[in-house]
């Protein structure tokens, strides 16, 4: 899922000063999940909003609520009136979800309270970790399973640099995991070292980020009226 | 307090312990704006039942029992409860030691009990006795709208299975199934290795208390793949040598034993290296197979290297390291932390073991090995408690006693049942709370040398008291299972899996039908770790939801 | 009426604790909200006791390793810090929410824990959290 952690509080309070009216608005699905931005942390946002706020004196009205998601237009049918009555909406979604936000109430001020991170799993409860770097082409099926893009610091594609010293990458020895360890014994495990004598070319880039915004249509499920 | 329904009432109890005199509480009840009665006699359990039928004709939906100390007993209320024919939940308890001892120290309720008439206070503060009325009655107040807020809970019927399955045949594990058998209980006792099989039986059969045929099936060479289900209510795939069965309980005995250390592939932290390092129970045979030299053959008997022996591995180890001592060309050092003679003849064993020659060193910290600088053998590299230095020796072999070294298989193991493991990797969490039998989850007990107790005559005794208390769970037959378990919100679960891995008990699982996690009532325990964890604020507890504390802050 | 100071109590340990309370300083203090384990408390929960005007919240359970529910104790104690920090960010004295750790017998150090308490909020802001805004106005704004 998509991982995104809060900004410092901070950030969040000098962006929304000058807001008579806030709307904090929390998401129900991915930050829910990576416990920043559901409901229950769109409530101590808000609270801490109007602590901060009664401490320096300053006067604004903080509401909150929490929708399904911030990504699909139906699901702000319940929340359209507090949106209009309030000034600006603080999104707790992902970068998605904000700018949808912000699209669906055109001339409304919609500010992100997250920083999104990654696409990633959770490793335990309380641990989320990289896995996918969407780059549009994927190729695990010659890593066993195992990205090059997403978990090399590098995104190399033919084996490991010099930097690989005992499983740990040199960007951060004590704590990141060398991709190319974790590729070569995963495929020594299946049986299928000899994939990795197969040269990998040059990739063209432009399959992800690197090509610009993307879109996909899936023609077929295009409704026609 | 206004809006408090009908429905409900208080009951302030006059007894000497109450702390409140008649005339007080007569003004609690004219000040409290809620139906009321005072009772004289609650404490006394004879009069439970009389004093019961009395509150059942006020047709209370819900009782709060104020000022007596009988409130802070779970049973009396649970009787109580059941004597006006309510759930357990309905009928809460109110301690007001907290409003009462304000005045105490200043004795103005006594004087003003005695005049009859209540005097006039000239502080209205908490040490005085209209304020500690006032302090009673706002406590009161207080339990009753938390109480209002509740929703009406009932109860359910949870069938027991009286089966009891048994993981592990040594002595914990025969003594707990042929203990639950001679109750009546039909046992399974599951036993991983094959070989152990007769030797269990052996056990059973010369115990004279059961024996398969008795309520015990034998299920030797087997192992629990997968539990399902909750207490009163387990089912276990087993794989048995003639495949798979499937077996229904009401409750499960962990008899796992010692970890299983044998296989070097134990664990990371694992000592032994299949040549020269070996658990204490193979040294003499592996000492027997060294060639014979004219030279003294050195062996080291390592205790202490992960936990501090127990007095059991203590004695076992000196019988050892005497044994190979007296057998020719053999010099044993025996290396400990700690030298526990403690106990009835250790001590004058240990002396024996000196006497013929075993050299006892202790070291501090921890101990290493590794292989010898020349020829076959293990270097031990230790800090001498005397010498104070670091001081290596060679050994041709050294064997390790087992006790308290980690191993994978017990993870495994925990893991299928989903018992907590404490730090030392042992089948229980070190929790006053769950000791001796108990584990994190209702209805899975543990006993034996699995939660760290290998001296044998208490290990037998406790297996013994928990199979008690498995069928102390297990004889009703039914458990009453009051549904105050969390609800979850299923539009708003987003199936994070928090409170499934948060709950200490096992009790969350995913509601595949509703596609949100739900609890089952009969292994939840209310302690509400899952609705102060959710994310999503899906969860929530019917006896202590939010608006029920924020109505205690005022 | 003065706001008092939330005492959140495990009714295993704190609670009966409080109830052998002899200070009636205390008891004036003191608002006792019971719980079935500190491991039910929220950090909104806690904010909300501020926002409210309460000018302190105390977290009062079982030591980590004797809690009934195993992990409750250690929980709570995760969401205070995760308050506590909150708090600071926000500006405020971090100090006004505190986890403390007592069995049912320790009626003394509920009192004491009540009592430090009161002498850190008295020693710190201003405890009517109310008059702030009128006195930060006067000073000129906000910032």
């Amino acid at each position: 899922m998509i991982t995104a952690v809060q900004k410092p509080f901070g950030e969040i309070y000098s962006m929304v000063q000058g807001v008579p009216r806030l709307l904090v608005l929390g998401c129900g699905t991915c930050v829910t999940v990576c416990m920043a931005g559901g409901e229950k942390e769109a409530g101590i946002l808000a609270s801490a909003l109007r602590l901060a706020n009664r401490e320096k004196g300053v006067s604004m009205e903080v509401e909150t609520d929490t929708i399904e998601r911030q990504c699909d237009r139906e699901f702000f049918d319940p929340v359209r009136e507090k949106v209009e009555k309030a000034d600006a909406v603080l999104s707790m979604a992902c970068g998605v979800g904000v700018q949808f936000c912000s699209e669906v109430f055109a001339g409304k001020r919609v500010l992100p309270a997250l920083n999104t991170r990654f696409y990633g799993t959770t490793e335990q409860q309380g641990v989320w970790a990289e896995r996918c770097a969407g780059c549009g082409n994927c190729v695990l099926d010659r890593f066993g399973g195992v990205c090059p893009v997403a978990r090399c610091s590098k995104s190399l594609l033919n084996g490991p640099c010099g930097g690989s010293q005992n499983g740990m990458c040199e960007v951060d020895p004590k704590n990141l995991q060398c991709g190319w360890q974790l590729i070569y014994d995963r495929l020594k495990l299946l049986g299928l070292l000899h994939l990795l004598e197969e040269n990998q070319p040059a990739r063209d880039w432009s399959t992800g980020r690197d090509g610009g915004p993307g879109k996909i249509v899936r023609e077929d499920m295009v409704l026609d009226s | 307090m206004s809006g408090l329904k009908a429905d409900m009432g208080v009951v302030l109890c006059t007894c000497a312990e109450s702390r409140f005199s008649r005339v007080e509480l007569e003004r609690m009840k004219s000040r409290l704006g809620a139906p009321a009665l005072i009772e004289e006699t609650l404490c006394a359990g004879s009069r439970l039942q009389a004093a019961g039928a009395r509150l059942r004709k006020q047709g209370w939906g819900k009782l709060l029992l104020a000022g007596c100390p009988l409130q802070r007993q779970a049973e009396p209320l649970a009787a109580l409860a059941r004597a006006c024919g309510l759930a357990p939940s309905a009928v809460q308890g109110l301690d007001l030691s907290f409003a009462a001892r304000a005045s105490e120290r200043y004795g103005a309720a006594r004087a003003s009990e005695r005049s009859g008439a209540p005097r006039a206070s000239e502080r209205s503060g908490a040490g005085s006795a209209k304020g500690k009325t006032a302090e009673a009655v706002r406590a009161i107040q207080k339990g009753l709208e938390a109480l209002r807020l509740q929703p009406p809970i009932q109860t359910r019927r949870v069938a027991l299975h009286p089966a009891v399955l048994v993981v592990g045949a040594g002595p914990a594990g025969v003594r707990a199934a042929s203990t639950l058998s001679a109750l009546g209980h039909p046992a399974f006792l599951v036993e991983r290795n094959e070989a152990k099989g007769p030797e269990a039986l052996r056990r059973l059969l010369s115990g004279g208390t059961a024996g398969p045929g008795k309520g015990i099936t034998l299920l030797a060479g087997s192992q629990v793949r997968r539990l399902q289900g909750q207490v009163g209510g387990f089912t276990a795939l087993v794989q048995t040598p003639q495949g798979e069965k499937r077996l229904e309980c009401g409750a499960v005995l962990l008899a796992t034993g010692l970890a299983d250390v044998s296989s070097p592939a134990a664990g990371a932290d694992s000592p032994f290296n299949g040549a020269n390092v070996l658990p204490l129970e193979e040294l003499a045979r592996a000492a027997s197979r060294l060639p014979r030299r004219h030279a003294v053959r050195s062996l080291a008997v390592v205790l202490d290297y992960r936990l501090d022996e127990t007095k059991a591995s203590t004695e076992g180890a000196l019988r050892l390291a005497l044994a190979l001592q007296r057998e020719q060309g053999f010099q044993v050092h025996l290396f400990c932390r700690d030298v526990r003679v403690a106990a009835m003849e250790l001590e004058k064993l240990y002396d024996r073991a000196r006497d013929a020659g075993v050299d006892i060193i202790k070291y501090e910290g921890r101990l290493r090995m590794r292989a010898a600088a020349q020829g076959k053998g293990v270097e031990l590299a230790y800090t001498d408690s005397i010498l104070r230095t670091v001081v290596s020796l060679d050994c041709e072999l050294a064997g390790v006693s087992p006790y308290g070294l980690a191993s994978a298989a017990e993870a495994e193991t925990a893991a299928v049942f989903g018992v907590t493991l404490d730090s030392l990797g042992q089948m229980q969490a070190n929790n006053i709370h769950l000791f001796p039998g108990e584990t994190n989850r209702p209805g899975i007990f543990v006993a034996g040398a699995c939660r760290g107790q290998d001296y044998l005559p208490q290990l037998l005794l406790e297996a013994e008291a928990t199979a008690l208390a498995a069928h102390e769970l297990l004889a009703p037959g039914v458990l009453e299972v009051e549904l105050a378990h969390p609800v979850v919100d299923a539009d708003k679960c987003a199936l994070c899996l928090t409170c499934v891995r948060s709950c200490p008990h096992q009790a969350m699982y995913v509601d595949r039908a509703k596609g949100a996690a739900a609890a089952s009532p009969e292994a939840c325990r209310r302690c509400g770790i899952c609705a102060g964890e959710c994310p999503a604020k899906a969860i929530e507890l019917p006896a202590w939801s939010d608006s029920i504390l924020l109505s205690q802050v005022r | 009426m003065d706001k008092r100071i939330v005492a959140f109590c495990c009714e295993n340990s704190a609670l009966r604790a409080a109830q052998n309370v002899e200070d009636p300083a205390v008891l004036e203090a003191v608002e006792l909200v019971r719980l079935p384990c500190t491991g039910k408390v929220e950090i909104g929960l806690l904010l909300q006791c501020l926002e409210r005007g309460h000018p302190g919240v105390l977290v009062l359970g079982c030591p980590v390793d004797n809690c009934k529910f195993l992990r409750g104790s250690s929980r709570a104690r995760k969401r205070v810090d995760m308050t506590r920090k909150i708090l600071k960010e926000a500006g405020l004295d971090e100090e006004r929410v505190r986890m403390d750790f007592l069995s049912s017998l320790d009626a003394h150090k509920f009192q004491r824990i009540v009592a430090e308490m009161r002498a850190r909020l008295a020693a710190g802001r201003p405890k009517d959290a109310e008059e702030a805004p009128a006195e930060e106005a006067a000073k000129g704004g906000r910032r």
